[in-house]
C-alpha cells in the first residue's frame, strides 16, 4: 500500500490525509536554538530510544542522515512529503526515519526535536492519528518529553503547543476553483479555524487546484474533537466539490469534456513537458476521471504520475545529472508511459 | 501604579501619547492592555476618556512586528534562566528557546496563547497517556465550550453572565481534574 498512490475513502476529492504529531525533549534546547553538539546528541539520543535495539524495528524503518545523502535524494523525499523542505534545507544532523511502506515518517531536529507524521490514501484522518500516536506514545515512554499540565505537549512556535498535532488533507478541488467559488470557501474555511495552504505546505501556491486543509488550533481541544471538527468541515466540503462538478458538467458538457479530454491528449502526446504544466493538466486529467470520462484511467494512475513527475523524481529515476530541458523530456516520458498504459494493455 | 482600566492589577504597560502638544499617559496591567488588544477599540477608549481626538490606529498590539502603533509601551524584559532567550526575541522570532520559556514567560502567555490559540489549558491526551476514555472527553468537550461561551460574555460585556460561567468552568474544572487522576491511578489500583 503507497498512501499517495492508492485509491481511498473519498478519493475522488482528498488524495491523501496525514496527522502530525510535535515532540521535544526537556533537556535540550529547541533545535533553533542548540549548538552543533546538542543538536548530534539530540539526535543519537531519539534514534536509540526510537529503535530500542528492536530488529523488527530496524527492518521496519529506513533511517537517513539528511548529510549523506545528495540534494536530489532530499529533493525527492520532500516531494514526497517524507520530509518538509525545511528539514532538507538545515545543517547538519538532521535526520529521517521513514518506514518501508512510507506511510510513517519521523523527523528529527527540524523546528522540533521530533516531528512525527502519518499518513493514508484519500479521506482516513482517525487511521493517520492512530498510527502516528502509537509512535508518539513508545516515544514518551523512553525519552524525557517536554510536557507540561497546563501547555501539554511544548513546541518550539506557540502555534503547536498543546496536542502538538495537525491533521490536514490534501483536497483536489478543480470544480470549485473552475467556477471562482473557490476564494470564498478558502476565506470561510479561515474564518472558521483552518488553514488553507498549496499543495507544498507554508508560503507554496495552489498548482493544479490541490489544497492543504489543516486544523490551525492545538491547545484547548482534544485530538480526537480536532479530527472530528476537521472531518466535519471536509464531510461538507467534499459534497459541495462534487456538486459544483455536477453543475458543471451539466451545465456546459461540451466546454468541461474538451478542457479534460484535451488534457488528456497532451498528456499522453507531449515529448517535452515542465513540471507546472503537467501539474495544470493532470489536474484536469483527474477530474475527468471522476466524472468518469477516462474509463481506461483510475485515480491512483493520476496519483502515481503527480509522484514521479516532480525535478527531483525525474532526476533519479534518471539515475544521472539533468538540465531543466533534459528533465521536461524525461518528465513527458514518464507521463506517457503511465498514462497510455492501460490502453495498450486493452 | 493600579492599571487604570480594571483598577486592581499592577499596571505595568505605560503609554505616553502627544496630541497637538498635549501630553497624556495611560497606564494598563498587562492582561487589561493585552486581552482587549483584539475587541478591545483603544482609541474608543481614549475618546470615552475625553479630550483625545481620534487616533488613526486601533489596539496597540494592532502593528505585525510587536512595536505599538503609536505612544512609546515601556515592557520589562523577561529572561529565560536556561537557554538565555528573552521575551523581546521570542516577540521577534515567534519561537521559543526551550521549554523552560514557557515557565519563564509564563505571566504573559495567557494572552499570547487566547490570541493565538483561543485557548490556554491543554485538554488533550496527555505524556504517557493512552487514548483518554469516552466520559473525560465529554467532560472536557463540555468543559472547553463553557470556556468558549465566558471568553463571549467577556467580549460583550455581559459581566452577570461571565460569573456565572466562571463558577460553572471552575466546577467543571475540579471534575475534570478528578476524572484524570482516577484514569491515572485506574490502571494501577485494580
Amino acid at each position: 500500500m503507497t498512501w499517495y498512490i492508492d485509491q481511498g475513502p473519498d478519493s475522488d476529492v482528498i488524495i491523501s490525509s496525514r496527522v502530525r504529531l510535535a515532540r521535544n525533549l526537556d533537556h535540550y534546547p529547541f533545535p533553533h536554538r542548540m549548538t552543533g553538539n546538542q543538536i548530534r546528541d539530540a539526535a543519537n539520543e531519539i534514534t536509540t530510544a526510537f529503535y530500542h535495539d528492536d530488529e523488527e524495528r530496524k527492518s521496519k524503518y529506513l533511517f537517513m542522515d539528511l548529510d549523506t545523502l545528495s540534494d536530489e535524494d532530499k529533493q525527492s523525499l520532500a516531494e514526497k512529503r517524507l520530509i518538509s523542505t525545511d528539514l532538507a534545507g538545515k545543517g547538519a544532523d538532521r535526520r529521517v526515519l521513514i518506514s518501508r511502506n512510507e506511510a510513517v515518517s519521523i523527523m528529527i531536529n527540524e523546528e522540533d526535536h521530533i516531528r512525527i507524521q502519518s499518513m493514508q490514501p484519500g479521506l482516513n484522518l482517525e487511521a493517520a492519528h492512530q498510527a502516528a500516536a502509537a509512535e508518539a506514545l513508545i516515544l514518551e515512554s523512553r525519552l524525557s518529553i517536554a510536557y507540561s499540565e497546563k501547555h501539554g505537549f511544548l513546541t518550539a512556535c506557540p502555534t503547536n503547543t498543546g496536542t502538538g498535532m495537525r491533521a490536514s488533507v490534501m483536497a483536489h478541488l478543480p470544480g470549485l476553483s473552475l467556477c471562482s467559488r473557490i476564494k470564498n470557501v478558502i476565506e470561510g474555511l479561515n474564518k472558521m479555524g483552518f488553514a488553507v495552504r498549496g499543495n507544498y505546505g507554508e508560503r507554496s501556491k495552489a498548482q493544479g487546484h490541490l489544497f492543504q486543509i489543516s486544523n490551525q488550533l492545538t491547545l484547548g481541544l482534544t485530538e480526537e474533537d480536532l479530527i472530528n471538527d476537521l472531518k466535519r468541515m471536509l464531510m461538507q466540503l467534499i459534497e459541495q466539490e462534487r456538486n459544483v462538478r455536477r453543475e458543471l458538467y451539466e451545465q456546459q458538457p461540451a466546454l468541461l469534456k474538451d478542457k479534460i479530454m484535451r488534457a488528456y491528449g497532451i498528456l499522453s502526446n507531449a515529448r517535452v513537458m515542465t513540471n507546472e504544466e503537467a501539474v495544470t493538466l493532470l489536474s484536469n486529467l483527474r477530474l475527468g476521471v471522476a466524472l468518469g470520462l477516462l474509463p481506461q484511467l483510475t485515480v491512483s494512475d493520476v496519483n502515481r504520475t503527480l509522484s514521479a513527475i516532480g525535478p527531483a523524481s525525474i532526476q533519479k529515476a534518471g539515475g544521472r545529472p539533468m538540465t531543466p530541458e533534459e528533465r521536461d523530456i524525461a518528465r513527458a516520458a514518464v507521463i506517457r508511459e503511465i498514462i497510455n498504459k492501460p490502453e495498450q494493455e486493452e | 501604579m493600579k492599571c487604570e482600566k480594571c483598577t486592581i492589577r499592577e499596571a505595568n504597560i505605560h503609554l505616553t501619547q502627544t496630541r497637538n502638544g498635549v501630553v497624556t499617559e495611560h497606564h494598563f496591567c498587562e492582561i487589561c492592555a493585552q486581552e482587549q488588544g483584539v475587541g478591545f477599540n483603544l482609541s474608543k477608549y481614549f475618546n470615552s476618556l475625553g479630550g483625545v481626538k481620534t487616533l488613526a490606529g486601533g489596539s496597540i498590539f494592532d502593528t505585525a512586528g510587536g512595536i505599538p502603533a503609536f505612544g512609546s509601551v515601556m515592557e520589562k524584559n523577561t529572561t529565560c534562566p536556561r537557554c538565555g532567550q528573552t521575551f523581546a526575541d521570542f516577540r521577534r522570532s515567534g519561537l521559543f528557546g526551550c521549554s523552560v520559556c514557557y515557565d519563564a514567560f509564563a505571566d504573559r502567555l495567557d494572552p499570547l496563547m487566547r490570541r493565538v490559540q483561543g485557548s490556554t489549558q491543554h485538554i488533550g491526551r496527555k505524556a504517557h497517556q493512552d487514548v483518554p476514555c469516552q466520559e473525560q472527553n465529554m467532560l472536557k468537550r463540555q468543559l472547553s465550550d463553557l470556556r468558549k461561551s465566558l471568553r463571549q460574555a467577556v467580549e460583550a460585556e455581559e459581566y452577570e453572565t461571565a460569573a456565572r460561567l466562571r463558577d460553572e468552568v471552575r466546577a467543571l474544572e475540579v471534575r475534570v481534574t478528578a476524572a484524570d487522576s482516577d484514569a491515572e491511578r485506574g490502571g494501577v489500583d485494580i
